[in-house]
């Protein structure tokens, strides 16, 4: 291993940084008094490396990693400072990537700034998708709500019946007619035709018994004050003939009033389990049931009261245990 | 799986030069983003045995040597490869979350990760599932000196032959490339932390006296040297005597330090002279006519390429910033990734 330094450090001071590296290099050669030959050795380089060096002649050399590790150790070997020699390389050439790797970052470096926009668009669209599924999940949520609370789609009765008819709309009506009277009125149904032969005499049934879904704009109720939600005022009068296409008919309930001689406490509830009369009745106080039948029926005072299905009067007092009659009764079902 | 590719939206891509001294990250579009000491700090709770991360990086090697008796510092690499799974998972979930810090998602980034060309297939599966633990949603691999060619600027597609030396914290690789490929790799275990080693063992058997890792290192990076030069420096450390047990300041110079990296350092050259005998004649002309580039952190070990140089007659020359090397190769390799340049990575 020989020592190849040739110079002390105080000869840094000499060069001169304004020149080109090749320029520089040479200069300090010379003023070191050394041969190329010998600056070649000493740098495992070949004679015309050195001097495409000294002429700047960067072209010839290879890729620009060598061509700097050469001029960092000819400066080493002359004593001097490699890095402006470095940098004066550096600002005669400009730093270049390999041919290839520049091509390949172009295009790469092109997708990936327009993956990061991407991404962000497509991170704003999936939240702004994800709200518009919550609005519209929540709305839908409310929309079905009010429906869902009073409906009688669960009614095995009305189930059937609408099975019966066949057709899809007549469950809701048969449903509706399950509700509280707020949002009904009566109406005439002429034109229903009953599908189930036990209402056969459905058609006759007073067309005020047959409860209707209206807007909401229809008066709620023309029951009086003190009765229970769940009573109609009979007979309601809605005697407008339907000359437009009936909706889909659903066979009616025959009627059943109840009418107090005396004072008698109620307590009628319909197949779904709502009330449909509940309370003490006074004297000369008369209710039709408009609850979902059959009804059960607790009625207090049996001997006060008398009750009339479809217009014909039924006998408490063969349901009465003591003054207290307790049965079920399907008004649409003759006994 | 979904997820993460939507997280990976908001995710960079990352080269990552998991070494064994130090961790290096390269984000795509963004340049060399992290360089931390590969140290972990770890608390270990006296209720219920379990681990808590300390300190991840520079904070935690800081601690090296220093830590009381229910914490440990450790380097969760040896030999450029995984010594601890979990410790290595951990160090990097943290650092791939620190160079996510504004990113409003948990990162999910594709990650390249450089391996040693003599890692067996089990270390290099390991390295892939940690950083697929630690959240990368696609890992790739690539061998360390293509990484390292990459970096330092040569034309590693080309039909011509280079050489490059690549002296890592635990290991050193010497590999012949041409045409996007590896024609001949050696992976020798000798690194910086074998220097340091190497150190600490001159100084106790010609001192009497115990060093620490830490202060090891600073010695090699003040004095050492690998080649005989004009000026002989010295540095005054303290160390424990073994004989009196108390610590003890002495001076080393920089003539020591070179006796005692002798033995490392002969491994090096012995791998280079072996890759120069293993070239195909062709190569091996390209390679002597243009020389053989240095990188990684151990090639700025003071004069290395001089004794490299003068070992094998071959002109050599040090990458630009050697340290960031085989991180900024693997960046740029990450740009390929697209470019379905995939020639270059590794299997595991």
């Amino acid at each position: 291993m020989s020592q190849s330094n040739t110079t002390s450090p105080d000869d840094q001071g000499t060069v001169d940084h304004t020149g080109s590296p090749g320029a520089q290099l040479r200069a300090l050669r010379q003023s070191r008094g050394l041969d190329i030959e010998r600056i070649a050795a000493q740098l495992h380089l070949v004679r015309p490396v050195v001097e495409a060096m000294e002429q700047d002649r960067y072209e010839s050399l290879p890729s620009p990693v060598f061509v700097v590790g050469y001029l960092r150790n000819y400066a080493r070997l002359l004593g001097a400072d490699p890095a402006p020699i470095i940098g004066a390389y550096r600002s005669l050439v400009p730093a270049q990537d390999i041919p290839m790797m520049t091509a390949l970052a172009q295009s790469a470096g092109g997708s990936s700034a327009g993956g990061n926009r991407w991404g962000w668009l497509i991170g704003l669209a999936l939240v702004g998708m994800a709200s518009a599924l919550v609005v519209f999940w929540w709305s839908g949520r409310m929309v079905e709500e009010s429906p869902t609370a009073s409906s009688g789609f669960s009614d095995p009765e009305g189930g059937r019946v609408a099975e019966a008819s066949g057709q899809a709309e007549p469950t809701g009506f048969l449903g509706d007619s399950a509700r509280g009277p707020s949002s009904r009125t009566e109406r005439p149904e002429a034109s229903v035709t009953a599908p189930i032969d036990s209402f056969g005499s459905a058609a006759s049934v007073p067309a005020e018994a047959i409860p209707l879904r209206r807007p909401d704009s229809t008066p709620a109720s023309t029951a009086p004050t003190d009765a229970a939600p769940s009573l109609a005022t009979a007979p309601a009068v809605n005697a407008a003939a339907p000359s437009e296409p009936e909706p889909p008919a659903s066979p009616p309930t025959r009627e059943v009033v109840l009418e107090f001689t005396g004072a008698s406490w109620v307590d009628v509830r319909g197949a779904d389990g709502k009330v449909v009369l509940n309370g003490e009745m006074r004297a000369g106080d008369r209710r039709v049931l408009t609850g979902q039948p059959p009804y059960k029926l607790v009625i207090g005072n049996a001997a006060a009261t008398r009750m009339s299905v479809a217009g014909q009067v039924f006998d408490l007092n063969r349901r009465a245990q003591g003054n207290v009659a307790r049965f079920s009764l399907d008004p649409n079902v003759s006994e | 799986m979904f997820f993460r590719s939507i997280r990976g939206m908001f995710s960079n891509d990352l080269s990552i030069d998991l070494g064994t001294a130090n961790t290096l990250i390269y984000a795509r579009g963004q340049g060399i983003v992290l360089n931390e000491p590969s140290v972990v700090a770890i608390r270990h709770e006296r209720t219920g045995g379990t681990k808590t991360v300390v300190a991840v990086g520079e904070e935690a090697k800081q601690m090296l040597g220093r830590t009381p008796q229910n914490v440990s510092a450790i380097r969760p690499m040896k030999d450029g490869v995984i010594a601890d799974f979990t410790i290595t998972e951990k160090m990097l979930q943290y650092f791939i979350h620190k160079v996510h810090e504004s990113s409003l998602f948990r990162p999910s980034p594709r990650v390249l990760i450089c391996v040693p060309c003599g890692s067996t297939q089990v270390e290099r599966r390991a390295i892939k599932e940690s950083a697929a633990s630690a959240g990368a949603r696609e890992v790739f691999l690539i061998e360390e000196p293509i990484s390292a060619a990459i970096g330092a600027g040569l034309s590693v597609h080309e039909p011509r032959g280079c050489m490059v030396i690549d002296i890592g914290g635990g290991t050193s690789e010497v590999a012949v490339i041409s045409l996007n490929g590896i024609v001949y790799a050696e992976s020798v275990r000798v690194g910086g932390d074998t220097f340091d080693d190497a150190i600490i063992n001159y100084v106790r058997r010609n001192y009497g006296t115990q060093i620490g890792e830490a202060t090891a290192e600073r010695v090699k990076h003040s004095i050492g040297s690998a080649f005989p030069g004009n000026e002989v420096l010295e540095i005054d450390i303290k160390g424990r005597s073994l004989a009196e047990g108390v610590p003890r300041s002495f001076r080393l110079n920089s003539n020591e330090i070179l006796e005692a990296l002798q033995e490392p350092l002969a491994m090096v050259v012995q791998a280079v002279k072996m890759a120069l005998e293993q070239t195909p004649p062709e190569l091996g002309s390209d390679v002597a006519e243009r020389g053989i580039v240095l990188t990684g952190g151990g090639s700025l070990l003071r004069d290395f390429d001089r004794l490299i140089e003068e070992e094998t007659g071959l002109p050599v020359v040090v990458a630009d910033d050697p340290l960031t090397c085989v991180a900024r190769g693997g960046g740029k390799a990450l740009e390929m990734l697209d470019a379905q340049e995939i020639g270059l990575f590794a299997t595991e």
